[in-house]
């Protein structure tokens, strides 16, 4: 089974990569888990088939290059969920240099240290291994951070507004129109964006301050939540069912729009959106079932559509 | 003119009765009117001018002015600045003096729109300080890159800090990151910088809270240089959902949220328009206010499936007016279109905005208008459970498939005529009796 048929038709407009340079937020909860849906992330992201018979040519001779940092779950798990879900090979894709690792473990590129500034360092390294300077167009690129919120955890002193400023700074670092101004080469920077996806937990637990002296480190969690969601053009939740289990569904996805997309590449400002207003609902977000097999392939469905 | 009622609400009766306890002497012959002392002779004469209520002269069509494409009172000519010594801007005291009359209702809606429409044309002196306060639910994006492209058709310098956004919005906008290892310091030069060579400029900042709690930035200080070095306006963004963070140290000083309220002079709220839709269903039931997104208590909602509507963004404004006066109103902005903006002149990204489009919301028609109301409150009537009871396509589908037992019978009664027969074969257990069945 290609990778590319591994994503629900349904998920297909949610998991690809917006136009322009964005930050995506996917937040989980204790009994719903966002692997699924950062492995469908992955799939859209360095399937080849996309690029061929896409949409739009876009993307024809930019490959995606996918820096994956995770603080929750090493590579050996990655590895194999990725093989069991996306059907893709990552260490294949390691070798290609389309894909590179950041993780705890010895081995590939490592982290020691909580420290911020070693992130940054990490990942320009691991950006330069994925794209040495004497590649002659920039790639997309789409770094995943799993969980950074450990980091808060781990290290008191840290503050939500030091950790979103670095993922900031790491988005300006991968993307090519940040760094130099669009208008100096529009041509060859028009089709390279960066992305990055962040994974954090929407747990009540973590994010409800506790009366009636909340702690720092809830207060940290929300903040950051928050901050993360107000910074992202897209937000995907995973929750469990509102009504308790059930046997044929994992959990409920809550795609919601912010609008963000529309604010990038310069002209955004001035591209009006003539009579797109005038929707009779007016809601721009969408909430669907899914259900995580055991062979690890996904099934998504809306409300009062499954059941077969 | 015939006198009013007003003027005759002492009768003559009671006019002698005054005069009498009063102690005149008043002879029958004599003429009232050349003994009453003087306080008398003001109930006696009708005057016109000092009606209590005065009568309303609307005009039958007021004339809307259409902004010209170079309207010069509208973009601001020579905005460049080059050197000398800066004035302060010349302050615009109002023409009218007294006491504030009374309104009728839609001079008052005028009255209010005007208010907001200064701030939205970015008039020098009309809100030095603009706190706009939003939430997930509804992001104050809509209501930035409208005011990004106000400026940009009035030829005003934007200034725009952001922790946010690492992505410049527009090659006009001189976009400050902030986000990088810069000192408080650094950002208030840099500020200077960014706003010295324009006469008018605006200064958006995204977000106060981590400008002045993770910078240290004073609220005074940046105020003092926006607001009075270069007299142009200040708005500040804050989130309202960002928890403010607990340190032992400063728990006697007041929250930064509260002391920068106190010293804005418009305070905005964001609100999403399907939100106000169903808090309207719910008032007019006499029902609690609906909570949406993180507060509705929800585990793993982060925000909510209305959240930033896209027909428009609803404002929640409150004014300080110089005189101390507070005024406040709720204000419909809608997406803006092309063809609300005229073409650019040479050298301008945007040309002059035609008319203002920001309006109450009572007088948008999909708020105010009956029909309205009714949907949404039959949808607020809905059985609320958590099952969906009604039917998808393909359970539609599926019911129109299923044959009913003793269709048949149902469709041999057009052929045959045979209606009513009894679709049923007798088993070896049943008793035919016919003398009993006999009919």
């Amino acid at each position: 089974m290609p990778p590319a048929s591994r994503v629900p038709a349904l998920l297909q407009p949610y998991v690809r990569l917006p136009n322009s340079d964005s930050i995506l937020l996917v937040t989980s909860t204790l009994g719903a888990s966002t692997n699924w849906l950062l492995i469908r992330f992955l799939c859209d992201a360095l399937n080849p088939v996309r690029h061929d018979a896409g949409q739009k040519s876009d993307n024809s001779n930019n490959d995606v290059k996918v820096i994956f940092a995770s603080w929750m779950r090493d590579w050996e798990f990655w590895k194999a969920e990725a093989r069991k879900g996306g059907g893709l090979d990552l260490e294949r894709l390691k070798r290609d240099k389309r894909f590179a690792f950041v993780d705890g473990t010895p081995g590939h590129f490592t982290l020691t240290s909580p420290d911020l500034t070693q992130l940054q360092e990490t990942v320009k390294s691991a950006l330069e291994y994925l794209n040495p300077s004497t590649s002659p167009t920039p790639p997309t690129t789409l770094l995943i951070l799993d969980d950074p919120s450990l980091l808060l955890a781990t290290v008191p002193s840290l503050t939500p507004s030091s950790l979103t400023s670095t993922i900031l700074k790491l988005q300006a670092l991968l993307s090519p129109s940040i760094s130099t101004p669009p208008t100096s080469s529009p041509s060859q920077n028009a089709h390279a964006h960066a992305h990055i996806i962040l994974s954090l937990p929407a747990d009540d637990a973590l994010l409800a301050p506790s009366a009636p002296t909340p702690q720092p480190l809830e207060i940290s969690a929300h903040n950051i939540l928050v901050k993360a969601a107000h910074m992202s053009a897209r937000i995907l939740s995973c929750r469990v069912l509102d009504t308790g289990v059930a046997r044929d569904v994992s959990g409920v996805l809550r795609v919601t729009d912010n609008g963000g997309g529309r604010r990038a590449g310069g002209e955004g400002l001035l591209d009006f959106d003539d009579g797109g207003g005038d929707g009779a609902e007016g809601r721009t977000g969408r909430e669907f079932l899914y259900k995580v097999g055991g062979d690890g392939g996904v099934r998504v469905f809306e409300r009062g559509n499954g059941g077969e | 003119m015939a006198p009013t009622e007003v003027d005759h609400c002492i009768s003559p009766k009671t006019l002698d009765f005054l005069i009498e306890a009063a102690g005149l002497h008043v002879q029958a012959s004599t003429d009232k009117k050349t003994i009453v002392p003087e306080w008398c002779l003001d109930h006696q004469q009708p005057r016109p001018g000092k009606l209590l209520i005065k009568p309303i002269h609307e005009p039958a069509h007021r004339v809307i002015k259409l902004c010209g494409r170079d309207d010069s009172s509208w973009i601001r000519k020579n905005n460049r600045y080059y050197s000398g010594v800066r004035k302060p801007a010349p302050s615009v005291t109002s023409k009218r003096t007294g006491m504030a009359k009374n309104l009728s209702v839609a001079q008052y809606q005028r009255h209010l729109v005007h208010l907001m429409m200064r701030i939205f044309a970015l008039r020098t002196g009309a809100s030095p300080f603009t706190l706009i306060l939003d939430d997930l639910n509804q992001g104050s994006k809509t209501l930035l890159d409208e005011l990004f492209r106000r400026a940009m058709s009035r030829n005003i310098n934007i200034v725009y800090l952001t922790f946010d956004q690492a992505v410049k919005p527009h090659p006009y906008i001189r976009h400050i990151p902030i986000y990088h290892d810069v000192t408080g310091d650094q950002v208030l030069a840099e500020i200077d910088r960014a706003m010295k060579d324009f006469h008018t400029s605006i200064v958006i900042v995204d977000s106060l809270h981590d400008l002045l709690n993770h910078k240290k930035v004073e609220m005074a200080a940046l105020l003092n240089l926006v607001a009075v070095k270069y007299s142009s306006m200040l708005f500040g963004i804050w989130h309202q959902d960002v928890l403010p963070a607990t340190a032992e140290a400063d728990a006697y000083t007041p929250q930064t949220l509260d002391v920068i309220k106190y010293m804005a002079t418009t305070i905005i709220t964001c609100k999403s328009f399907a939100h106000m839709l169903a808090i309207k269903a719910a008032k007019e039931r006499s029902l609690p206010e609906p909570t949406h997104g993180l507060l509705q208590g929800a585990e793993g909602i982060v925000q909510c499936l209305e959240a930033n509507d896209i027909r428009g963004i609803v404002l929640e404004a409150e004014f300080r007016r110089k005189s101390g006066r507070p005024e406040s109103g709720t204000y419909f902005l809608r997406p803006s279109r092309q063809s609300d903006y005229n073409a650019p002149l040479p050298g301008m990204f945007l040309g002059t905005l035609k008319q203002e489009f920001v309006t109450l919301l009572d007088l948008v028609p999909s708020y105010a208008s009956k029909e309205v109301t009714d949907m949404v409150k039959a949808a607020a009537e809905e059985i609320q459970s958590t099952f969906d009871l009604g039917l998808t396509e393909k359970q539609k589908q599926a019911r129109d498939g299923v044959v009913l037992p003793y269709y048949d019978a149902q469709k041999s009664m057009g052929d045959a005529g045979e209606g009513g027969r009894i679709l049923y074969d007798m088993g070896s257990e049943d008793d035919f009796d016919e003398e009993e069945d006999e009919i």
